[in-house]
C-alpha cells in the first residue's frame, strides 16, 4: 500500500518545529540558549568591525556581509530548527529557492543600474520648465525696458534718503528719494522773513492809515495824511502779496528735493545712496524708471543658420526663468549679423501688458533645430 | 468629506463610457433583483458565495475570467476602429480616452481575465488531478478569489467614477507621478492591483502548499499529471515575482500620496529602477500565464491522441528550466534603456536559452500526437491551433532577444503582434480548450461540439487576420498606442486588423450561443460517466460534476497516468475494483470570510482611491475585525456520514458498471 | 506532539500521516500541523523577496542623498544597537515560548510571550524616536530618494514588527480562552516563524543599512 523508497524514511517535519518527542525541555531551552549566545557574539563583532581602526576599510563591508550571513546561518539552525535532514529538505528547498530569487533580484538589479547610471551623460539642472519633446536650440537673452524714463535732480543737494531700489514697481507719484537742499531752504526762510517783514510793514501802515484817518476830523490837511498812508498801505499790501507769493515759490520749490516717481513702473536702476551730493544737469539720472505697458525687448545671439528660421515681424513664444510655468508672446524686431561670424543677433520685442516681465530677467527664445 | 469625490467624477460630457456605464449598471440591476425575486439568493450564498469548495471557486475564478475577457475585448475592437478610422483624421476617440482605454484593455486582460482563467483551472482540476480532497487551506482560497474580483470590480468602477490610468498597463514615471498624472485613474490602478495581487500571492501560497505536502497515497512526484507541475512551476513564480510587484507599486504609492522620491527627478530619484522592478515581475508574470496553458495542452494532446505523454521526464526538466530562467532574462523588455551592450548581451542569450526549453516541450507534444488515434474534438483543435501559431509567436520571440534587432522594433507594432501571438496562442486558445475539456466535470453535461468548433475557426482566423499584419505594420515602422497617424503605408495593414477583429468578435458571440444552446440541450449533452474524453488522469475517475468530498476513497496510486491503469485493470477483469469500508469524511464549513474581507479591501480601497480617509480607516478595521471574529470561531469543519458519502458513490459505481456492460467487447475506449 | 495525531484535515485517507508514512507528501497528505507550517514557511520566503525589492532599490539609491545628509550623517550605532540587543532578546524569549507551548505549561508560555511583547514594544518605540527626529531635522523621506529607500526599508520593517505585536496580543488572549488547542498551536508555530524571520530581516537591515551604510 505504502511506497517505501530508500530515503523516505522519514516524516515531513513542518518548519519552525521542534521534535518534543524527542528532546526534552531543557534541551530545547539550550538550543535557544546557544542560539542567542552565537547571536549576540556575531552582532557585538559586527559592530566592532565597524568602527574599528584595526581593520584594513574597504574588507569592512566584506567582513560585515560575512558575519551577517552567519548570523542568520545561526538563527536559522537554532531558532528555527532548520537542517539538511530528510525530514527538512522541502523547508531548506524552499529557503534555497527563496535566497536565490532574492540573489537575483538584488544582484541583477544593482548591475544592471550600475550600468545604466554609468551610460547616463552627465546632467546638468535644466533651466527649462517646459518638457523638451522635440530637438530644439535655445537663446537666451536679457529682458530690457524700452524707453526707460529717468529722473534728474533739480536742485543741489545731498541725498537724505532714498525709499525706492531697483526692480521694484512703483506707482505714479511715489516718493523715492528726499534731498537736503540747503539752497531752498534758505530760500524759504528769506521769503518767510520777507514776508514777516512785508507783513509787519502793512500793519504798520495799517495803524498808521487808522491814526490818519482818526485825524480826518480835525482839519483838510490830515486828508493828504490818509491818502498817503492808503498808498503806503496799499503798496505794502501788495509787496506782502508779492512776498506770500514769493514764499510760495519758495515752499513749491521745495517739493524739487522730493524725487517721485513719474509713471508707473518699475525702478530700473538706482544711481544715488544716502550722503550722496547731487546736482541738475549731472550726467546721470538719480533713477531709472521702465513704465509699465511699454513694450520690454531682449536681444538673443544664435548661430547663423538658425537665425535665417526667424523673419522680421514674425511671432514668436519665450518662457523666463523667473516666471516658470509661463509662456509668452513677442514679435521679431529685427535679425541682425552679429559680431562673432557665425552668429546673428535677434531682437525681440513684447508687450507687457500685466507688468510681469521685469528688466534683468533672463528670457529663452526657442528655435528648431535644424 | 468625501475627499477629491464630487457628482462630477461621472463623465456627464462623455457619452461612450456613460452609456456603457449605464447599460452595464442597469443590467446588473436586472439580473440582481431577478435574483432576489427568484429566491435564488439564500442558494447563491451558501452554495457559492461563501463556498470554499476548490471547484466552486475555480468555477467563479472562470466566469470572472472570461467576462472581463469580454470587456478587455471590447477595448480591443475600441482601438482597432478608432485606428481605422483616424488616418489623417482625429477618429471618434480624443487622445486622452484613447490612453485610458489601451491601459485598461492590458491591464483587464492580464490581471483580470487571463490569471483568473489559468488560477481558476489550476483551482478545478489540480486537487481531482492530485487525489485529495480539497486545496491545503480552502478558505484562504475563497479569499484569493474575492480579493481577484474586488480589483477587476475597482477597475470597471472608474470606468464611471473617475478616470482609468492613461500610462499604458505598466505605470511607468515620471507620467504615472503626480505631476503628470494628478487625477485619480493611476490611484484606481494601484489600489486594485494591490488589493488583486495578495489575493494571487495567497494562491500562490496554497498551491505550492497542496502539490508539494498533499497528494494521494503513493503520488511520487513523477507520478503528477503534467498539468499539476506545471501548475507548481507556475505558483513558485507567483510567490517569487509577486512580492516584487506589491513592493514596486507600494513605492510609486509612496511618491504619490506621501511626497517620496522613488522615481521622480526630484531628489535624485531614479525613473529606471521602476523599470527595472517593474519586469523583475513582469518577466516572471508572462510564464505564470503561460505554463498553466502548457500543462492544459499536455493533457489534451495526451487524452486526444490516445497516449501518454512523450517525454515526461525531459517535459518535467523543461517546465522547471522555464521556471528558473524566467527570472534571469527581464531586462529584454528594455534592452534600449540603456544598460550597455554587456548586460544586453547577457539577458538577449538568456532569453534564447528560454526558447530553447520551450522548444523541447514542442517537440514533446508533436511526438506525443506521433504514432496516435487522434480525436478532433474541440480541446484539440484548440491544441493544434496552438501549436502552429505559438510556434510563430516564439520564433518572433527570437527575433526579438537580439538586442540590436530590438533597438529596431521596441514599442512598435512588432512587438505588439509579438506578445499577443503568445499570449492568446498560448493562454488564451489553452483558456478555451480547458474550459471545454473541464466543462462536462464541472457541470454534468458537455459543451455543443459544432458550436465549439464554429467558435475555434472564427477565433483562430480572426486572429491571424488581426496580428499578422500587425507583424508587418511593425516592420514598416508603425509605433504602438497611436491615437491617430498619417503614414499611407501603415493603412491598409490597420484596415486588415481591423477586419480581424471583426472576425473574432464573431468568435466571441459564437461562444455565448454555443453557451446557450448547451444549456438548452443539456440532457442530450449529458456526461453519464463522469469520463466523457476517454480521460488518463484521476478527475475522470469522479463522477460529472464530482461530490464535495471528491473520492470517497483517497485513490492508491502504482504509477503514473493512475486512472488510466484503473480504467484498463477494470475493463480487462469487467469490473470495478472493491470499495472498501465506508468512513464518514470532514470537509471544511463554508465561510464568509473571503467575501467580507473583499467586501471592505473595495471600500479601502476606494476611499484611498478618492482620499475619503475616514473611509479608509473603517475599511481596515472592520476587516481586522471581521479576520479576529473569524479565527474565533470554534468550529470549522463538518463531518459527512459514512451512510451518505456510500449512497453517493453507490451512485458512481453504478454509472460506471452500466458503461463496462455497455462497451463488453470493446477493447479499446471509443 | 503531533507525531501521532490522526488526521483532522478534510477527508480521512486509509493512511495516518505520522510516524508510518514515508515523508514528502507520497504517503498521503501530511498533517495539518506540517501543511500549515510549511504555507507559512512559503508566505514568510515571499515576504523575504518583498524586503528584497526594497532592499534592491535602497542600494541602488544608496547615493542619491541630492546634496542632503547620508548615512554617516543621521544614523547613530549605540540606537541601533539597544534596537538590536532588544530584536534578538525578543527572538530568544519567543523561543522559550516554543518550548512552553511545546510542554503545554500555560505560565511559561504566556510570561515568555509577553516578555517577546515588551521588547517588541520597546524596538518599535526606539525606532519611531528615530524617525522623528530625522523628520524634525529636515532629514525625512521626503528630503532624498535616499531617505525615501531607508524610510520605506526599515519601515516596511516597522510595520511588519507592529503587525507580529498586534498578531502577539490576539494570541495572547486566544490562549487563555481555549487554552493549548491543536489549532492554536499551529498559530503559535506560524507567530515563531514570523518571529524569527523578522529578526533575520534585521540582521540584514542593521548590517547593510546602518553599518556598511553608515560608513559612507
Amino acid at each position: 500500500m505504502s511506497v517505501q523508497s530508500e530515503d523516505h524514511t522519514a516524516i515531513d517535519v513542518a518548519p519552525g518545529a521542534m521534535d518534543a518527542e524527542r528532546e526534552s525541555v531543557w534541551e530545547g531551552v539550550q538550543t535557544y540558549l546557544i542560539g542567542l549566545a552565537l547571536s549576540a557574539l556575531l552582532t557585538g563583532a559586527a559592530f566592532y568591525f565597524a568602527q574599528s581602526q584595526w581593520i584594513w576599510r574597504p574588507s569592512i563591508p566584506v567582513a560585515l556581509s560575512v558575519l551577517a550571513v552567519a548570523q542568520i546561518g545561526v538563527h536559522l539552525v537554532f531558532f528555527l530548527h532548520l537542517t539538511t535532514a530528510p525530514d527538512n529538505v522541502n523547508n531548506t528547498l524552499a529557503l534555497a529557492f527563496g535566497t536565490l530569487i532574492v540573489a537575483l533580484v538584488i544582484g541583477g538589479s544593482l548591475w544592471i543600474m550600475y550600468h545604466m547610471n554609468m551610460n547616463m551623460p552627465p546632467m546638468e539642472r535644466m533651466p527649462t520648465p517646459v518638457a523638451a519633446v522635440a530637438r530644439y536650440r535655445t537663446a537666451t537673452g536679457v529682458i530690457e525696458a524700452t524707453n526707460p524714463a529717468p529722473v534728474a535732480a533739480k536742485v543741489s543737494g545731498v541725498i537724505r534718503s532714498v525709499d525706492c531700489d531697483v526692480g521694484i514697481r512703483v506707482q505714479k507719484g511715489r516718493l523715492c528719494a528726499m534731498i537736503d537742499a540747503p539752497s531752498l531752504d534758505r530760500a524759504v526762510a528769506q521769503s518767510e522773513g520777507r514776508l514777516r517783514a512785508a507783513q509787519a510793514r502793512a500793519r504798520h501802515d495799517q495803524a498808521a492809515l487808522a491814526a490818519a484817518q482818526a485825524r480826518l476830523k480835525h482839519g483838510p490837511g490830515a486828508r493828504k495824511h490818509v491818502e498817503a498812508s492808503q498808498e503806503a498801505l496799499g503798496r505794502d499790501e501788495r509787496a506782502a502779496a508779492a512776498m506770500q507769493q514769493a514764499l510760495d515759490a519758495a515752499k513749491a520749490r521745495l517739493a524739487d528735493a522730493k524725487i517721485i516717481a513719474p509713471t508707473d513702473g518699475v525702478v530700473l536702476s538706482r544711481n544715488i545712496k544716502p550722503g550722496q551730493a547731487v546736482a541738475p544737469n549731472s550726467e546721470q539720472p538719480l533713477f531709472l524708471f521702465a513704465p509699465d505697458a511699454t513694450p520690454v525687448e531682449f536681444k538673443a545671439s544664435l548661430p547663423g543658420s538658425l537665425a535665417t528660421a526667424f523673419k522680421t515681424g514674425e511671432k514668436v513664444v519665450f518662457t523666463v526663468d523667473q516666471l516658470q510655468g509661463e509662456s509668452f508672446e513677442g514679435k521679431i524686431l529685427s535679425v541682425a549679423p552679429g559680431e562673432r561670424a557665425e552668429a546673428a543677433e535677434v531682437v525681440v520685442t513684447a508687450p507687457n501688458p500685466r507688468a510681469a516681465l521685469k528688466p534683468g530677467m533672463k528670457a529663452t527664445l526657442r528655435a528648431p533645430a535644424e | 468629506m468625501f475627499g477629491k469625490l464630487t457628482i462630477n467624477a461621472i463623465p456627464w460630457d462623455q457619452p461612450i463610457p456613460l452609456i456603457a456605464g449605464a447599460v452595464v449598471g442597469l443590467t446588473l440591476l436586472a439580473v440582481f433583483i431577478w435574483v432576489v425575486i427568484k429566491g435564488h439568493l439564500p442558494y447563491l450564498w451558501r452554495a457559492w458565495i461563501t463556498s470554499v469548495d476548490h471547484k466552486r471557486i475555480g468555477v467563479m475564478y472562470v466566469l470572472l475570467g472570461l467576462v472581463m475577457l469580454l470587456r478587455g475585448f471590447i477595448d480591443a475592437v475600441m482601438m482597432r476602429s478608432q485606428q481605422a478610422l483616424a488616418y489623417r483624421a482625429p477618429g471618434y476617440l480624443p487622445p486622452h480616452h484613447y490612453d485610458q482605454i489601451f491601459s485598461a484593455h492590458g491591464t483587464i486582460m492580464i490581471f483580470f481575465a487571463a490569471m483568473p482563467i489559468m488560477i481558476g483551472l489550476m483551482n478545478f482540476a489540480v486537487p481531482l488531478q492530485l487525489g485529495v480532497r480539497d486545496v491545503a487551506f480552502p478558505t484562504l482560497n475563497s479569499t484569493s478569489f474575492w480579493l481577484t474580483a474586488t480589483g477587476a470590480l475597482l477597475v470597471n468602477i472608474s470606468l464611471v467614477v473617475g478616470e482609468f490610468a492613461q500610462t499604458g498597463w505598466l505605470p511607468y514615471p515620471p507620467l504615472s507621478e503626480l505631476p503628470y498624472s494628478p487625477g485619480v485613474g493611476v490611484d484606481y490602478y494601484l489600489w486594485a492591483l494591490l488589493i488583486s495581487g495578495a489575493g494571487t500571492l495567497m494562491t500562490g501560497i496554497n498551491f505550492v502548499t497542496t502539490i508539494l505536502k498533499m497528494r494521494a497515497p503513493g503520488m511520487r512526484y513523477m507520478r503528477m499529471s503534467m498539468f499539476c507541475w506545471t501548475a507548481l512551476a507556475s505558483n513558485l513564480l507567483i510567490v517569487a515575482a509577486f512580492p516584487i510587484l506589491t513592493a514596486t507599486l507600494i513605492m510609486l504609492v509612496l511618491d504619490r500620496y506621501l511626497g517620496f522620491h522613488f522615481f521622480g527627478n526630484e531628489g535624485g530619484g531614479n525613473m529606471a529602477l521602476f523599470i527595472n522592478l517593474i519586469w523583475a515581475w513582469g518577466h516572471p508574470e508572462v510564464y505564470i500565464l503561460v505554463l498553466p496553458a502548457f500543462g492544459i495542452f499536455s493533457e489534451v494532446i495526451s487524452t486526444f491522441s490516445g497516449k501518454p505523454l512523450f517525454g515526461y521526464r525531459s517535459m518535467v526538466i523543461a517546465t522547471l528550466g522555464i521556471c528558473l530562467i524566467s527570472f534571469i532574462v527581464w531586462l529584454h523588455h528594455f534592452f534600449t534603456m540603456g544598460a550597455g551592450s554587456d548586460v544586453n548581451a547577457v539577458f538577449g542569450i538568456a532569453t534564447s536559452v528560454i526558447g530553447l526549453v520551450t522548444g523541447v516541450k514542442i517537440f514533446n507534444w508533436l511526438f506525443t500526437m506521433y504514432g496516435g488515434r487522434i480525436r478532433f474534438k474541440t480541446p484539440m483543435l484548440w491544441s493544434l491551433g496552438f501549436l502552429v501559431t505559438f510556434v510563430i509567436g516564439g520564433m518572433t520571440g527570437m527575433l526579438l532577444a537580439v538586442p540590436p534587432a530590438d533597438f529596431e522594433l521596441h514599442n512598435s507594432l512588432f512587438l505588439v503582434a509579438h506578445f499577443h501571438n503568445v499570449i492568446i496562442s498560448g493562454v488564451v486558445f489553452a483558456g478555451f480548450a480547458g474550459v471545454v475539456y473541464w466543462f462536462p466535470k464541472a457541470f454534468g453535461f458537455r459543451l455543443h461540439e459544432g458550436w465549439g468548433k464554429a467558435v475555434f475557426w472564427c477565433t483562430l482566423v480572426g486572429f491571424c487576420v488581426t496580428f499578422f499584419p500587425l507583424y508587418v505594420a511593425g516592420l514598416l515602422g508603425m509605433t504602438r498606442r497611436l491615437q491617430h497617424y498619417d503614414v499611407a503605408e501603415w493603412r491598409p495593414w490597420v484596415l486588415a486588423a481591423a477586419v480581424g477583429v471583426a472576425i473574432s468578435g464573431v468568435g466571441m458571440l459564437c461562444q455565448i450561443v454555443q453557451l446557450v444552446v448547451s444549456i438548452r440541450d443539456r440532457v442530450a449533452l449529458r456526461d453519464e460517466t463522469g469520463d466523457p474524453w476517454d480521460g488518463r488522469s484521476l478527475e475522470w475517475a469522479t463522477a460529472s460534476p464530482p461530490p464535495a468530498f471528491n473520492f470517497a476513497f483517497l485513490p492508491d496510486v502504482k504509477g503514473e497516468e493512475p486512472y488510466w491503469a484503473m480504467k484498463q485493470r477494470a475493463i480487462e477483469t469487467q469490473h470495478l475494483a472493491a470499495a472498501g469500508e465506508y468512513q464518514a469524511i470532514t470537509m471544511p464549513k463554508n465561510s464568509a470570510t473571503g467575501f467580507m474581507t473583499a467586501f471592505f479591501a473595495t471600500v479601502t480601497g476606494f476611499g484611498l482611491t478618492w482620499h475619503i480617509w475616514w473611509m479608509v480607516g473603517a475599511g481596515l478595521v472592520l476587516a481586522y475585525a471581521g479576520f479576529v471574529w473569524f479565527a474565533w470561531r470554534d468550529e470549522d469543519e463538518y463531518a459527512i456520514p459514512a451512510s451518505e458519502v456510500q449512497r453517493i458513490d453507490g451512485e458512481r459505481r453504478r454509472a460506471r458498471e452500466e458503461w463496462l456492460a455497455r462497451n463488453a467487447n470493446v477493447s479499446e475506449a471509443a | 506532539m503531533t507525531a501521532t495525531e490522526t488526521l483532522t484535515l478534510p477527508g480521512a485517507p486509509r493512511v495516518q500521516a505520522g510516524a508510518d508514512a514515508p515523508g514528502h507528501g507520497e504517503g498521503g497528505p501530511a498533517s495539518k500541523r506540517v501543511i500549515v507550517g510549511y504555507g507559512f514557511w512559503i508566505f514568510l520566503l515571499s515576504d523575504i523577496i518583498m524586503f528584497s525589492a526594497f532592499f534592491a532599490a535602497h542600494a541602488v539609491l544608496q547615493n542619491a542623498t541630492d546634496g542632503g545628509p547620508s548615512g554617516g550623517d543621521l544614523f547613530n550605532s549605540r540606537n541601533v544597537a539597544i534596537e538590536t540587543a532588544c530584536l534578538l532578546f525578543s527572538s530568544f524569549t519567543c523561543g522559550l515560548s516554543a518550548v512552553g507551548a511545546g510542554a503545554r505549561r500555560m505560565i511559561w508560555t504566556q510570561a515568555a510571550l509577553f516578555v517577546t511583547g515588551l521588547l517588541g514594544l520597546a524596538f518599535l518605540l526606539l525606532e519611531a524616536h528615530e524617525f522623528t527626529t530625522m523628520i524634525a531635522a529636515g532629514a525625512g523621506p521626503r528630503r532624498s530618494a535616499f531617505l525615501s529607500s531607508f524610510f520605506a526599508l526599515v519601515g516596511c520593517h516597522g510595520a511588519h514588527v507592529s503587525v507580529g505585536l498586534l498578531w502577539l496580543g490576539t494570541m495572547m488572549a486566544q490562549l487563555v480562552i481555549k487554552g493549548f488547542r491543536s489549532d492554536i498551536e499551529r498559530r503559535l508555530l506560524c507567530f515563531n516563524l514570523f518571529w524569527h524571520m523578522l529578526d533575520i530581516v534585521w540582521v540584514a537591515i542593521f548590517t547593510l543599512v546602518y553599518l556598511v551604510g553608515g560608513a559612507r
